[in-house]
């Protein structure tokens, strides 16, 4: 933590000043268990990559260190970003432990992710209902996966995909109020005001919880909205 | 204007000039100081319940320290009948909540653990201050926990944090 933000602040003497210092650098060392480091190698202004590396080269052996791709947090354990976050960690504790781990399934969205750039949306839908059918136990078909697959092809601008996508995870999962708020959240980013008010307002329909930050979007649509009539 | 008034002019300057970077750099450290939990504990994300489809039945079970301060955790278990087999003890990161991570837990749990996962003080309806001090006794008296009512042997208990710097550790 100290180092963290020394870097942001290099002329103040942070560790002077910091009651929670944090330093697991130093901690660290008197680890006594097999140690597994996972780190994104992406830049990440307050999560950089060489402070991951740092701890791994502290850590005492047997040790790992996993490195991955993304965000920090949203995006580490999507396994549209990251499809083999879990199996590493299984592998990792099958052999340094006693353990004997189930592998855990593999998500459905690297495999809809490869088909939508190999064949296109239409085609990943079609490959999503036919293995969701014809193979309901070879992959891992949560409502997360498909949601995460729809906020990475948000990120990567393929906004329309991603509307595919998370429409049909509402399909599959029409209970849940998080799958309303992407596509609430997706169809904002296409511009589209009406159906984003529909599907926030089907998710606070479903969790009217003031917590739910359908509502807070959905005010700030409306808000908009009537302030843009003559 | 003559040369000493010149010069003393421009030591003014430089004594003013100085003296503001001295209170900016003391105004910095004292804000540092001020704001140091409210810039490391990021406690303003939402409670978000887990979805349905998982049916994770987390349970909110209480414990406490040796000194008796109360803390809460979730806990998911594995369909297993024995508790005691394999824990992962889950510490999310500075800027989230227990319920962030609902999709995890079911990750872990069909890999065979079970989960336990601490709230810290001040996060959700946990009361009290987050700090250093008062998580390594949270942490520990979870550990606790999984070993004492649980029966848990030390060795299946796997340590997973998600900490400040999101140096993802699993110990």
């Amino acid at each position: 933590m100290a180092s963290i933000v020394q870097h942001e602040l290099p002329f103040v003497p942070i560790r002077l000043l910091l009651k929670n210092k944090f330093e697991s650098d130093i901690t660290i060392g008197r680890v006594n268990m097999p140690v597994l480091v996972i780190h994104s190698t992406e830049y990440d202004r307050f999560h950089p990559f060489p402070h991951g590396q740092r701890l791994y080269d502290l850590a005492p052996f047997p040790k790992q260190l996993l490195r991955i791709r993304g965000r920090y947090p949203q995006d580490l354990t999507s396994a549209a970003v990251n499809p083999n976050f879990f199996s590493e960690i299984t592998t990792f504790l099958n052999a340094h432990t006693a353990f004997h781990l189930h592998q855990p399934l593999p998500s459905i969205a690297p495999v809809i992710a490869a088909t939508i750039d190999s064949n296109g949306i239409e085609a990943s839908v079609a490959q999503y209902r036919s293995l969701r059918t014809g193979n309901p136990n070879g992959f891992n078909f949560r409502e997360a996966e498909l949601s995460r697959l729809g906020a990475e092809l948000l990120r990567q601008k393929k906004t329309n995909e991603a509307i595919t996508v998370l429409k049909l995870n509402a399909e599959q999962y029409p209970q849940s109020f998080s799958v309303f708020d992407s596509l609430g959240d997706a169809y904002v980013a296409a511009g589209n005001t009406a159906e984003a008010m529909r599907n926030y307002q089907q998710s606070v329909t479903l969790f009217p919880d003031n917590q739910n930050s359908s509502r807070v979007k959905l005010d700030e649509l409306q808000r908009k909205s009537a302030s843009a009539l003559p | 204007m003559k040369r000493g008034t010149v010069w003393k002019w421009t030591r003014r300057t430089l004594w003013s000039l100085g003296l503001v970077v001295i209170v900016a750099y003391i105004g910095l450290c004292v804000w540092v100081r001020v704001n140091e939990t409210r810039l490391i504990f990021i406690r303003n994300r939402p409670y978000i319940p887990p979805s349905p489809s998982l049916a994770l039945n987390q349970q909110r079970v209480e414990f406490a320290d040796a000194e008796g301060t109360k803390f809460f955790a979730w806990v998911v278990l594995n369909s297993s009948e024995d508790t005691s087999k394999l824990w992962v003890l889950f510490f999310h990161g500075s800027e989230e909540n227990v319920s962030i991570h609902s999709n995890d837990y079911d990750d872990f749990r069909s890999m065979g653990f079970s989960i336990m996962a601490p709230e810290y003080p001040g996060y959700l309806d946990s009361p009290g201050v987050p700090g250093e001090s008062i998580l390594e006794r949270e942490g520990q008296a979870a550990y606790d926990y999984l070993r004492r009512i649980k029966q848990v042997p030390p060795r299946n208990i796997v340590f997973l944090a998600i900490p400040l710097e999101a140096r993802w550790q699993l110990i």
